[in-house]
């Protein structure tokens, strides 16, 4: 991580990305493509302007067909490029807002449970248990469904659902820190609770939750993208999901409805599992040199 | 009767009380921060019962009374089974759900398979040639299986595989109007799996791949490897009896604790494919807005994942001797 981090500002020069893109492959792979899609989510509603559940021409047209829309329109008229790019918004949204909810919660139960250990952990391990065992996608459905479907409601089911992982990898970074010496030292100095846990252990236990993190980010747009295909999106917001969820009864005459927005979501979701998985070679060097 | 075995049972039993425990107040939870009142939501929306029937559902409830007074109602309807009754499909939750779990059940078992064996072969494949271009195609693969959402590659196997060259089936579990009987009928519902079998089993297939190729690779160096090549046992035996056995480890632990996750991807495999499974049925329920239902599914399915979950266990506590005795040969 901190190599990876220290190269990246260095790496302000061709040659320096060059050799960065060298060293890091896939994860410059990742970045790029990620790149992508993030200037699609920004510039693309500028260049195909609109609402896109408006009719904006003739159903069913085949992407190519008509320069004025290039990725064609669904069966409703409504043209798909000004729905992917206005989608791109909304998974990358919902995705890194319900990650930073997802972050939260675990972080504080694992940090409480790791640092204070005892009755107090015990207990935040069974929570966590609960939550483990319940199949998550049937869970994120019912939230979902029964506090009606909304943006709001997507991305606080999908932090609910996604956090025990977080918490658990926080809890075993604060086990193995919390007796560490600078630890002890912050102590014995006279550190109250709260100063020890967010300024001395948390700092370090931090790099491999930000790689976590990123594979989340990667759930949470996958996760999106399930509920909207359900049924279960935000009804005033077009999504990739939603896109493909409409789409799925013409897929045998027009598989480009449902693929375009697919294909869409393997890119996004390609390029936070490449970042993260980068992320975590550079955090176990040791690992990366054994592989090869 | 103190077999290790049953100890054991009942240890495991002891712990899964309060996650189930769990499970249930967290149903009871959502129930209660659930708009409108708790009646309201079993009903169904759309006034599915008819006023009677709520108003004796109300009493019933005892919505007057103090919230841990209706939650412990809540748990003693649930430890008798009694998950309530859908007004929309007319039938017990229980009913409902206990009819549609074997389609279900053999759509994940199937998938299961499928992602194990041929997760197990592209993982020793990959590590037998790592670095060359079979590992890097299985590599490539892998990577895309992860990020591919499986309802949509369900579609597009439906556009290909069906729509296009006609070979499989795109849904359902059986051909009803052929009204094939035994063995034909397995073949019919054999055809109809393959799709969504497959289709489930993808994720988890990358899943097990690089599992099995990071520790294949991982034992690479192991002195027990080395012995075994010393002793003069051929390239084929030091990978598949020495190693990939040791490799196999992980996977068992994976695998049942991936339980959960494959019932999720059913959902959306079995709304994909008309598959008659509890998948489908949630994604009805959803359509429907019957929330009772809903709320016995999850119930149930979580239930279901602690049940299965204490069965790896056994399974694994029964190999874990021979298996101590191996890996403590790998080390020392």
């Amino acid at each position: 991580m901190s190599m990876l981090i220290s190269r990246l500002p260095a790496a302000t020069t061709p040659l320096a990305w060059w050799r960065f893109a060298r060293a890091y492959p896939s994860a410059t792979l990742g970045l790029v493509l990620m790149l992508a899609v993030v200037l699609v989510a920004l510039v693309g509603p500028l260049i195909f302007p609109g609402d896109p559940w408006d009719m904006a021409g003739p159903p069913m047209l085949w992407p190519g067909d008509d320069p004025g829309y290039p990725l064609g329109t669904d069966f409703m008229g409504r043209d798909l490029a000004t729905g992917l790019a206005a989608g791109a918004r909304v998974s990358l949204l919902i995705g890194l807002v319900s990650t930073a909810l997802a972050a939260t919660l675990g972080i504080t139960v694992g940090a409480i449970g790791g640092y204070f250990g005892g009755r107090v952990d015990a207990a935040l391990m069974r929570v966590t248990e609960v939550f483990q065992t319940v199949p998550k996608f049937v869970l994120a459905v019912v939230l979902v469904a029964i506090f009606k479907p909304s943006v709001t409601t997507v991305v606080v089911a999908i932090g609910v659902v996604s956090w025990p992982a977080t918490a658990r990898l926080v809890r075993a970074e604060f086990l193995s820190l919390r007796s560490r010496e600078f630890v002890l030292a912050a102590r014995t100095v006279g550190m109250s609770h709260a100063r020890l846990i967010l300024t001395q252990i948390l700092p370090n236990a931090l790099p491999p939750v930000i790689a976590m993190a990123t594979l989340t980010v990667a759930t949470a747009i996958q996760t999106e993208a399930s509920l909207a295909f359900l049924g279960l999106g935000d009804p005033n917001v077009m999504s990739w999901g939603t896109i493909i969820g409409g789409g799925r009864e013409q897929v045998a005459d027009a598989w480009y409805i449902c693929g375009l927005p697919g294909l869409a979501i393997v890119v996004t979701v390609l390029a936070f599992n490449l970042i993260g998985d980068g992320i975590n070679d550079a955090l176990n060097p040791h690992l990366r040199q054994r592989r090869h | 009767m103190r077999h290790p075995a049953l100890a054991f049972l009942r240890q495991r039993l002891l712990q899964v009380i309060p996650v189930v425990l769990g499970i249930a107040l967290m149903n009871f939870v959502i129930l209660q921060l659930a708009p409108g009142d708790v009646v309201d939501v079993l009903a169904g929306e759309a006034g599915a019962a008819s006023p009677e029937t709520m108003a004796q559902l109300r009493a019933s409830f005892g919505l007057d009374q103090p919230v841990w007074l209706q939650l412990v109602r809540y748990l003693g309807q649930l430890a008798t089974l009694d998950l309530g009754f859908s007004y929309r499909q007319n039938m017990p939750v229980l009913d409902l759900i206990l009819s549609r779990l074997p389609a279900t059940l053999l759509l994940m078992a199937l998938a299961m398979g499928i992602a194990l064996a041929l997760g197990v072969a592209l993982g020793v494949l990959s590590a037998v040639r790592v670095h060359r271009w079979p590992d890097r195609l299985v590599s490539l693969v892998t990577l895309v299986a992860y990020a591919v959402p499986t309802f949509w590659l369900g579609l597009m196997a439906i556009v290909l595989l069906s729509a296009r060259l006609g070979w499989l089936p795109s849904g359902g579990m059986v051909d009803i109007s052929a009204g094939h009987t035994g063995l034909a009928w397995a073949a019919d519902v054999a055809r109809h799996a393959v799709l969504p079998a497959c289709t489930l089993a993808t994720f988890y297939l990358a899943v097990y791949t690089r599992l099995v190729r990071t520790a294949m690779l991982e034992l690479d160096g192991a002195d027990f490897i080395r012995t075994a090549r010393a002793k003069g046992a051929g390239e084929v035996r030091v990978t598949v009896v020495h190693a990939l056995r040791n490799a196999l480890l992980p996977l068992v632990t994976m695998a049942g604790y991936q339980l959960a996750s494959l019932l999720s991807g059913a959902v959306l495999v079995e709304s994909v494919f008309s598959w008659p499974g509890l998948g489908r049925l949630a994604f009805e329920s959803v359509l429907a807005r019957d929330f009772n239902l809903l709320l016995g599914i999850l119930l149930l399915s979580s239930v279901m994942v602690t049940v299965v979950n204490i069965f790896v266990d056994l399974l694994y506590a029964a190999i874990d001797p021979r298996v101590s005795v191996t890996v403590k040969g790998a080390t020392t």
